[in-house]
């Protein structure tokens, strides 16, 4: 954005934290799974199911950026963003919005086969390993091993994005992320209400709970 | 005469490169079919983490899986003929269970114990006490793996 005009709030609390956040627990899973402390694992990798359900529920409750509908667009629209035609707005881009959907995507997929899957030993299991067979546990064990490596693509791509934005200098990208502003001449989006975001929250550490008990009562 | 030669020495080869062939399938085979029979060491190790973690099953499935395990690990050494390392098939062993077989028999003694064990408080049914034994016996597989076993 442009320098100057009024400093508006483009990011909620909700979506800085949800972002720093996952990044982190990303790492941390990677970290446990590597050095095989797979307790951690566990507990970063169900931390993980909270973010996500949170940020589904965000995506279509939240504050006016964070919601799908603001960010998803047509091929149309993205191939105007590409030859410089769209409209400026707040917010993510066109392109960025497609990396939001493939990195949320790849993650939810990352995560649910986590919950199924169990190292080939049958020693280390998700919680939701007991409702399949030992083969189709290990099998969503090398899928989730698999898988990684795609997962770890698209964060190099989102970071190599980010850093093209920052190195050309006209997009003011990165500390919106940290500060939640921007100076800008553009009307602020609509912010959703606190409590919208406590419930959205208390929902999801419920459903992971649910999880984390392998879906007790079920 | 030298056409003949030829002949014997072409048949000598085939007949070289067809038991080579075989050996080598023998191997693999093996290597197969300890692969089969570890996961059914796996395979009993889930009934018994589930029956812990998520309430599946009995006690009664606990008792019967861990006598599997028990008898499996009896045999695990002599899964192992020599020529069946890593390289042959998709086998992870590593050469040290060849080098070192009296530490190789040991660990899966400990693995037999340790099931018997978790059998025995199986049978006894208290909870807690079935999980301070299913960790003992991760303990011996881990134990062996790190060990006898290509990390991946
Ligand atoms: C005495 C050593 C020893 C013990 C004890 C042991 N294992 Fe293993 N295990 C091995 C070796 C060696 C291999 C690799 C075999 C190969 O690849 O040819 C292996 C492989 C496996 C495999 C992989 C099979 C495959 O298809 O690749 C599984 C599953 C397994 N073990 C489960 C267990 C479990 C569960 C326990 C404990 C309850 C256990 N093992 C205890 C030595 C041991
Ligand atoms: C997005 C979140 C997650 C990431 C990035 C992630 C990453 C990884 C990685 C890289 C491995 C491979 C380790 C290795 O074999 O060297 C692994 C293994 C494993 N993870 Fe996750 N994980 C995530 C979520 C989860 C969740 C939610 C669970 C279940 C609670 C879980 C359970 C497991 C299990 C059981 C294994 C062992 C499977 C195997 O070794 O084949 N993971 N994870």
């Amino acid at each position: 954005m442009a320098a100057g005009g009024t400093r508006v709030r483009v990011w909620d609390g909700w979506i800085r934290g949800f972002h720093w956040l996952l990044g982190s627990l990303v790492a941390v899973s990677w970290w446990t799974a590597e050095e095989g402390h797979m307790e951690w694992h566990f507990r970063s990798g169900i931390a993980i199911f909270v973010l996500l359900v949170f940020r589904l529920l965000w995506g279509v409750f939240g504050s006016e950026t964070a919601r799908f509908a603001s960010f998803l667009k047509g091929p149309g629209t993205i191939l105007a963003y590409l030859r410089g035609k769209a409209p400026r707005a707040l917010g993510h881009n066109p392109l960025g919005g497609l990396s939001v959907l493939a990195l949320l995507g790849v993650l939810i997929a990352q995560t649910t086969l986590g919950l199924f899957a169990q190292d080939e030993d049958g020693i280390y299991s998700g919680p939701l390993s007991s409702l399949i067979s030992y083969d189709a546990s290990s099998l969503a064990g090398e899928i989730h091993h698999t898988l990684f490596n795609v997962v770890l693509g698209l964060i190099v791509l989102h970071i190599s994005a980010i850093t093209y934005y920052v190195l050309r200098g006209d997009d003011d990208i990165l500390l919106p992320m940290i500060t939640g502003d921007t100076d800008t001449d553009l009307p602020a989006p609509k912010r959703a209400p606190a409590w919208r975001g406590l419930v959205a929250l208390a929902f999801a550490v419920a459903l992971a709970a649910w999880v984390w008990s392998g879906l007790k009562g079920l | 005469m030298r056409k003949i030669g030829m002949a014997l020495a072409a048949v000598a080869m085939a007949a070289g490169a067809t038991g080579a062939a075989w050996a080598q399938s023998a191997a693999e085979k093996q290597v197969e079919a300890r692969k089969a029979n570890f996961k059914k060491i796996g395979a009993a190790m889930k009934t018994n983490v589930d029956f812990v973690r998520n309430d599946k099953g009995t006690a009664a499935d606990v008792v019967a899986a861990s006598r599997t395990m028990a008898t499996l690990a009896g045999q695990i050494p002599s899964w192992f003929p020599a020529g069946t390392a890593v390289g042959v098939g998709k086998s992870e062993a590593l050469p040290v269970i060849w080098q070192k077989p009296a530490d190789f028999r040991a660990a899966a003694m400990k693995l037999q114990t340790a099931a018997n064990n978790l059998a025995t408080v199986a049978a006894g049914g208290d909870k807690a006490a079935i999980g301070a034994a299913l960790g003992g016996v991760g303990a011996t597989c881990k134990g062996c793996h790190d060990v006898f076993r290509q990390p991946d």
